[in-house]
C-alpha cells in the first residue's frame, strides 16, 4: 500500500503526470467546495440577519467563481495532455507585443507593471502560440499577485543552445506560499510547455518561472531531428 | 488553532468558529504552527490540514504529538483515500474530516473532541439558579430563558468554568476576543454590562460581581 500523495516530477510519464495533476486539482477544488457547502447552508438558516445573509451570499459567489476557474484549469490540463500542440514557427516579437497589449488586463488595478526585456535579436521559436501565451499569462498573473503596488514584474527573453528561455520573475521575495489555485494554474502552464518539447522550471520565492522552447532555425530537417530527440514532443 | 494554507477556507472557518464563541488563532503553514506550539501557548484544540506547504500536516503531527499528548487534533484532508486517514491516525490525529465537509459537522466534531479530551469542562455548568448548556448554547435562570449574543455567551461560558474566582479583563479579552487586552478601550466592561443586565434582573439575587482592580466574578451572594 502506498501512502504517497501524487507528486509531479520531471521523470514522470505523461499519463502519470496527468493523474498527479488531476489528483492535485481535485484537492484544490475541495477548498472552495468546502466553503461553498457551508456558506450555502448558512444562507438558508432561519433567523439570519440581512447583513449575515449578505456575507454568506458574497462568500458563496466568490467561491463559485474560484471553483469555476479551477475547473477550467482542470479542463485545460486535459486538453494540453490529450491534444497535441500545433507547433509552428512563432515570431517572438509579435508574441511579446501581444503580452504588452494585454498588460492592463493582466495587472488590473494592482499598480504593478510588466517590464519586457529581450537582450538580442529574437529568433523564431517552434511552438504553439496559444499555449505559450496561456502559460506566460498564467505565470505573469501569479507574479503580479505576489508583487506590491509600484513593483515591476520582469519578462526576460534570453537565448540558450537551440532554445529560447522566457523567464517571468519577481525581484523581491514575497514570503507567502503559492496557493493551491496558483499551483494548479502553473501545472497547466507546465503541461502546455512540455507538450511543445519545451522545459519548465519554477522557483517559488522570489517567484521565477522559466519556460524554455526550441528555436526554429530555418532548417526544417534540423527541427525535425530536434523534435525526434525529445521523446515528449507532441507536435503532430 | 487552525493550520490551513488555503486562505479563503481558513478565514471562513475562523469566522464561523468565532461566531460560535471560540477564540481562534490562524496559521497558514506547518513551520509557523510548530513555532507557535513550541512557544508553549495553550490551545484547547488543533485543526490541521494535511496538505501544507513545507512541513506538511503529517510532519507537524510527528513533531508535536510527543510533547503535547493531550492536545486534541482534528485533521482535514481533501484526499478521500483511506491511506491518508490511516497515516494521520497513526501519527497522533484524534479525528479526521474529508473535504468538502460541512461546517456543521466540523463544529460537532470540535465540540465532541473538546468534551472528550478536556474532562474539565462539562456540557452543563450551574451557578446558583443559573444554568448554561454549552452544546445547545442555552442559558436559563430559574426557568427563564436568557438570549445572549455569541460574544455575551463567550463571556458567560468562560466565567462559568470557574465560579467564585475573579477573572481579569485581560483574560476575558484574550479568551473571548482572541486579542490582547487594550487598556484604552472599555469593550470588556461594556459587554460585561450587557451580560449582567440579562443575567441579573431586578429582584433576583446578584450573580455577577465586579472585583475592584481585578475584573469580574460569578458567584452566589
Amino acid at each position: 500500500m502506498s501512502f504517497a500523495k501524487p507528486r509531479v516530477g520531471a521523470d514522470m510519464s505523461e499519463l502519470d503526470r496527468l493523474y498527479a495533476n488531476l489528483s492535485n486539482g481535485m484537492h484544490t477544488m475541495a477548498q472552495p467546495l468546502t466553503v461553498l457547502r457551508s456558506a450555502v447552508a448558512a444562507c438558508a438558516m432561519p433567523g439570519l440577519t440581512e447583513e449575515a445573509r449578505q456575507f454568506y451570499w458574497n462568500v458563496s459567489s466568490e467561491q463559485i467563481e474560484r471553483a469555476c476557474a479551477q475547473f477550467q484549469s482542470m479542463q485545460e490540463l486535459l486538453i494540453a495532455t490529450q491534444n497535441p500542440a500545433a507547433c509552428v514557427p512563432v515570431d517572438l516579437s509579435a508574441l511579446l507585443a501581444s503580452i504588452a497589449e494585454s498588460q492592463k488586463e493582466i495587472c488590473g488595478e494592482s499598480g504593478v507593471g510588466i517590464e519586457i526585456v529581450a537582450s538580442e535579436t529574437l529568433r523564431p521559436i517552434l511552438g504553439d502560440k496559444e499555449r505559450i501565451l496561456q502559460s506566460l499569462v498564467a505565470a505573469l498573473r501569479i507574479a503580479v499577485s505576489l508583487s506590491k503596488s509600484g513593483d515591476a514584474v520582469a519578462l526576460l527573453v534570453t537565448s540558450r543552445v537551440s532554445a529560447i528561455a522566457l523567464i517571468v520573475e519577481n525581484k523581491h521575495t514575497h514570503g507567502r506560499n503559492l496557493s493551491s489555485s496558483e499551483r494548479l494554474s502553473l501545472s497547466v502552464a507546465e503541461t502546455n510547455i512540455l507538450s511543445q518539447s519545451g522545459s519548465y522550471e519554477l522557483t517559488p520565492d522570489p517567484f521565477r518561472v522559466t519556460l524554455t522552447l526550441p528555436i526554429q532555425d530555418g532548417n526544417p530537417a534540423a527541427n525535425k531531428d530536434l523534435l525526434h530527440n525529445e521523446p515528449t514532443v507532441q507536435c503532430r | 488553532m487552525i493550520v490551513e494554507d488555503d486562505l479563503s477556507l481558513a478565514s471562513f472557518l475562523s469566522h464561523e468558529l468565532q461566531a460560535e464563541s471560540f477564540a481562534v488563532e490562524l496559521v497558514h503553514d506547518g513551520e509557523a504552527a510548530l513555532a507557535v506550539l513550541q512557544e508553549g501557548r495553550q490551545h484547547d484544540l488543533l485543526i490541521l490540514d494535511l496538505n501544507l506547504p513545507g512541513l506538511d500536516g503529517i510532519g507537524l503531527l510527528q513533531r508535536i504529538r510527543p510533547s503535547r499528548p493531550r492536545l486534541p487534533m482534528l485533521v482535514l484532508t481533501a484526499r478521500s483515500g483511506i491511506e491518508d486517514k490511516v497515516l494521520a491516525f497513526q501519527n497522533g490525529a484524534d479525528d479526521c474530516l474529508v473535504k468538502p465537509f460541512s461546517f456543521v459537522e466540523l463544529l460537532a466534531r470540535v465540540r465532541a473532541l473538546m468534551r472528550r479530551n478536556s474532562g474539565l469542562i462539562p456540557n452543563c455548568s450551574q451557578v446558583g439558579d443559573l444554568t448554561l448548556h454549552r452544546e445547545e448554547r442555552r442559558v436559563e435562570r430559574n426557568g427563564r430563558r436568557i438570549d445572549l449574543t455569541p460574544r455575551e455567551f463567550g463571556i458567560l461560558e468562560f466565567m462559568m468554568r470557574s465560579p467564585g474566582k475573579p477573572v481579569s479583563r485581560a483574560t476575558l479579552s484574550e479568551e473571548v476576543w482572541n486579542a490582547p487586552h487594550d487598556p484604552s478601550t472599555n469593550i470588556v466592561d461594556v459587554y460585561m454590562k450587557y451580560v449582567r443586565d440579562k443575567v441579573d434582573l431586578p429582584g433576583e439575587r446578584k450573580l455577577t460581581h465586579t472585583i475592584r482592580g481585578v475584573g469580574y466574578e460569578l458567584r452566589e451572594a
